[in-house]
């Protein structure tokens, strides 16, 4: 425990049986001023979890992470942000791989997935003022001990492994890797993280299936841009596509 | 952890939802339980003192105070149009009216915004951007649709300031 507290994050816990998102409860936490930079908040089970916009996320009580953390990257602009997207990937991304699940890649823009399942969720809330990062709530949903899913396309640690694993040992595990690839980030290191980033990317530089604008089309996905959109070939020519633009078949 | 702070936490458990926390800062612990009455400090380390300490909810005073100690800078206005200031978006992304579709808007025209105010929602690669205005003063226009793509700098609203 005590290397994990010299590091910013988690240098403060604050564990809940029951919230309605972990996002929301940090929010809460923080404006009352009982938050600092690097404070970590779990939850045994939410209510509303969030996904993207109306999306939810599904876990079962008690049997898998939901975190948030409270990061302040002060020495990033508003349009370098991508790069909060990429040190929480990776981070994630770097613990499931460890664990040999199975073939581990990072799913446009910031889900990860083993054998073309979905195992973990990243949504990250920032807030802005002028081109300054205020802060960032950075919340990841990590299935670990969950084995039935309603959702077919979901997976866990366990249903690859088939053994029960302690959560709060992947959670240290997984802090720090998040210090770990935080670190990189404090220390400029962009063009690496873009790197391992484009390394860990499901279906780059791979001939595939793609929905946009109601038409179905084949084409090879580049890489993300510097804004994070994701760059697909498609006849010789990149198409730049935003979140929720294009859909995988 | 101080008293203050252990005072908040409290109210935050006795005012949302939850029914419990647990927290952890260095060699510091604190476990808080809601029953149906109280909220009653379980557990509080260093251990100098092991009696619980119940502290009813009722005692606690309701003045949660968002302090707010952003400077007023005002942005670049448009020489054009008298002397309406242009709001423009810090990023490349994707520019949403509200937090979630089934919520109202964020802003309407003739809204008197303050710095610190959210203004939008601009999101790229699922991470979502509060914007705040950094100027106070009243929206004349929202330039820009729902869900549509913005580009870095795009003018987003015009503001009268005051």
């Amino acid at each position: 425990m005590t290397h994990i507290t010299q590091h910013l994050i988690g240098s403060s816990f604050f564990k809940f049986e029951e919230v309605t998102s972990t996002n929301d409860i940090l929010k809460d936490l923080i404006d009352r001023k009982l938050a600092q930079n690097g404070a970590v908040v779990t939850a045994k089970f939410q209510t509303h979890g969030k996904g993207q916009q109306s999306n939810l996320w599904e876990s079962a009580h008690d049997e898998n992470i939901l975190m948030s953390i409270f990061v302040l990257p002060n020495f990033l602009k508003a349009d370098e942000q991508v790069y909060i997207n990429l040190f929480v990937s990776l981070a994630v991304f770097d613990l499931v791989n460890e664990l040999f699940l199975g073939v581990t890649k990072i799913k446009w823009p910031n889900d990860i997935y083993v054998n073309n399942k979905k195992i973990a969720g990243i949504l990250i809330e920032n807030s802005l003022q002028g081109d300054e990062i205020k802060s960032t709530i950075i919340g990841i949903g990590l299935n670990v001990n969950q084995v039935l899913f309603a959702n077919q396309q979901a997976t866990s640690i366990t249903q690859n492994t088939k053994k029960t694993v302690d959560v709060n040992e992947v959670l240290k595990w997984l802090i720090d890797k998040l210090n770990l690839r935080f670190d990189e980030l404090s220390l400029h290191l962009k063009s690496k993280l873009m790197d391992d980033y484009h390394q860990a990317l499901y279906r780059i530089n791979t001939k595939a299936c793609y929905l946009a604008n109601g038409k179905e089309f084949e084409g090879e996905i580049s890489g993300i841009d510097r804004a994070g959109r994701l760059m697909v070939k498609v006849n010789n020519e990149i198409k730049i596509f935003a979140n929720k633009e294009i859909e995988y078949k | 952890m101080e008293l203050k702070e252990i005072k908040e936490l409290i109210k935050l458990v006795s005012e949302s939802g939850v029914s419990e926390v647990e927290v952890e800062r260095g060699d510091f612990k604190v476990s808080i339980k809601k029953t149906a009455e109280k909220t009653t400090i379980v557990h509080a380390a260093p251990l100098t003192q092991s009696v619980p300490v119940a502290l009813p909810v009722q005692s606690m005073s309701d003045n949660v105070q968002h302090i707010n100690t952003e400077k007023l800078e005002a942005q670049s206005s448009t020489p054009a149009v008298s002397n309406l200031i242009t709001v423009k978006s810090p990023m490349i992304g994707t520019y949403y009216k509200s937090p979630s579709p089934d919520k109202p808007a964020f802003l309407n025209i003739g809204d008197e915004i303050k710095p610190g105010k959210v203004l939008c929602i601009i999101e790229a690669m699922k991470l979502f951007n509060e914007i705040e205005s950094e100027v106070s003063g009243k929206i004349v226009k929202i330039l820009v649709e729902n869900a549509s793509p913005v580009e870095y700098d795009q003018p987003l609203f015009l503001v009268e300031p005051n």
